[in-house]
């Protein structure tokens, strides 16, 4: 047993026994579902970032920096935290209003369609299948590493920690034991900073010795080291917009993100948590990204770059701190998995099974944890045999839901005019506007052109399909009856007491932005000017 | 660059932080 193994089992234990005693107020499927649809704030914004943030952004994303991509992967990592602000004010909040227990389910009653409530759930287990099985091998991978378990045990063990509480607790669970495994991984992505800078030598030294890089040219300019991607600064700065506006439109709109406003106790709160979010992944981020660059600077040989950190947690710091870094790592990718788990298994038994439901509540909710149970053995079985065919399905991620939903989830807020038939087809044509660009650049190994990728492809896709879809069929009395009613502000959201707090978040979030900018200025460009001469 | 980028960042923030407070006082009307 070392120190990292007994760390990591104290907290699965402290997750598994918190999760499972949160499920003993589970009275009927709204608790199991949505939480009771009471949630305060904290639990919200713990939630969003620990579903969105998973080993890939810990390992994968600092993995990149490591390889020579700072400047790519902060310009993504920035606009990605901004797409909660536009998420929750032109998404979140509208779903919510909606009353319902899944996505999907806001999908078949804002255009009374049954095809498209499946075509929804269809997509959505798709992409959050993919996602889940990378970050179960996330997981299993970095228990592997760090314990030296067999790494079919290691699935064992990864499987567990999310499993138990989410099938006996569902969200009721899941958002505590998110909340609690953020505050955990953010401990951890800013615990290590000062061993890593005072290795490094001090900020300054940092970033003048990485400035002017002679093994890795250009790590930390604004070009990227140009053997990574592509051979020009240019390219790559369109490829981070790019890649920053996909994962913007992966927190607007993915089942992973929106779920979590469906659970608010109010619409102030949706509009409250979206600006917390915000503020805490660009936060953990940017520490994780100047990490991943000073380890670099510290030691260049590092064999596999996604475990920079890793190093760095075992290599520079008191043990204490280093077990916390590695559990808090372990955390991300266990919240994240525990989320999808429960999408994954909320969309089956409310939206495929939807005739199931009794007026027993108690069997309604053990419905729900069969499901739930279910998906989660056939999740087991998947990533403990990882058969070659359901392998490829990671590769597809969890962007393919920002070509699938993007355009319909914010159009069908917006448009009175839409109507089923333009959902629908936008959706499907969406999602194999992605996939197939995707697979074909997969199995013929040929790399499309950035302005040729699948997401883009998607989107066109889906506008088309929309487009199309309203010739066919225009909206019915009763969209139009959805629509409105979706822009009527229950009378229970006014309150000028609250209206005010709302309103003055923003002067905080401003404070932010300048501060972040500073930041930037201060401790990366000037730094790096200096250096360069 | 580095700097031009680095002003962006935090910009961008406070252009996000701008829409948040129009769309909160829009959402108010509703």
């Amino acid at each position: 047993m070392n120190a990292y193994l007994i760390g990591i089992i104290v907290a699965l234990v402290v997750f598994i026994t918190v999760g499972v005693i949160a499920g003993r107020k589970v009275k009927d499927t709204n608790d199991y579902y949505v939480a009771g649809r009471r949630a305060p704030i904290i639990l919200i914004v713990g939630s969003l970032i620990a579903s969105f943030l998973s080993t890939g952004a810990f390992l994968g994303d600092t993995g990149e920096v490591y390889g020579g991509f700072f400047m790519g992967i902060l310009i993504v990592g920035v606009l990605q935290a901004s797409g909660y602000v536009y998420g929750a004010n032109l998404v979140g909040k509208y779903i919510r209003r909606a009353q319902v227990n899944t996505v999907p389910e806001y999908f078949g009653k804002r255009f009374s369609s049954k095809r498209l409530r499946m075509l929804a759930s269809i997509t959505l287990m798709f992409a959050v299948t993919a996602y889940m099985l990378s970050a179960m091998q996330g997981i299993s991978t970095l228990m592997n590493s760090i314990t030296g378990l067999d790494y079919k045990i290691c699935v064992i063990i990864a499987w567990l920690s999310f499993t138990i509480f989410t099938v006996y607790s569902g969200s009721k669970g899941v958002l505590i034991t998110d909340t609690i495994m953020f505050l955990v991984f953010l401990a951890a992505a800013l615990v290590g900073i000062p061993y890593i800078v005072s290795a490094a030598g001090g900020w300054d030294e940092a970033i003048t010795s990485l400035a002017q890089s002679t093994t890795r040219p250009g790590i930390i300019a604004w070009t990227n080291n140009l053997d990574y991607m592509y051979p020009t600064g240019g390219q790559n700065l369109i490829w981070a917009i790019v890649y920053g506006i996909v994962w913007a439109m992966v927190v607007m709109v993915s089942p992973w993100q929106t779920s979590r406003y469906l659970m608010a106790k109010d619409e102030h709160t949706v509009q409250r948590s979206a600006i917390w979010a915000s503020m805490g992944v660009v936060t953990v981020t940017t520490a994780l990204y100047f990490s991943a660059a000073f380890i670099y600077k510290i030691n260049p040989n590092i064999e596999s770059q996604s475990t920079a950190i890793i190093w760095g947690a075992m290599n520079l710091m008191p043990l204490v701190i280093g077990v916390i870094m590695l559990t808090g790592i372990l955390s991300a990718g266990v919240s994240s998995a525990s989320t999808f788990l429960s999408l994954i298994g909320s969309s089956l038994t409310n939206d495929i099974l939807a005739s199931r439901q009794t007026d027993d509540v108690k069997k309604n909710v053990r419905i729900a944890r069969i499901g739930m149970a279910i998906v989660s053995v056939v999740v087991l079985v998947l990533a403990f045999f990882n058969p070659p065919q359901i392998f490829w399905i990671m590769y597809f991620g969890g962007t393919v839901i920002a070509s699938a939903w993007g355009v319909i989830a914010i159009t069908s807020v917006w448009s009175k005019k839409m109507s089923e038939s333009a959902a629908f087809w936008g959706m499907l044509l969406g999602f194999l506007g992605c996939v197939i660009p995707k697979t074909y650049s997969a199995l013929s190994g040929v790399t499309l052109p950035i302005y040729l990728d699948p997401f883009f492809i998607g989107i066109v896709m889906s506008i088309i399909g929309m487009v199309i879809g309203n010739r066919l069929k225009s909206a019915t009395k009763a969209d139009i009856k959805e629509y409105e009613s979706l822009h009527v502000r229950p009378e229970s959201e006014k309150d000028p007491e609250k209206d005010k707090k709302t309103r003055n978040l923003m002067y905080l979030y401003l404070a932010f932005g300048v501060a972040l900018g500073l930041f930037f200025v201060f401790a990366y460009a000037l730094p790096y000017m200096r250096a360069m001469g | 660059m580095e700097l031009v980028l680095s002003i962006a960042f935090g910009a961008w923030f406070v252009i996000s932080a701008l829409f948040y407070g129009y769309m909160v006082r829009k959402g108010e009307k509703e």
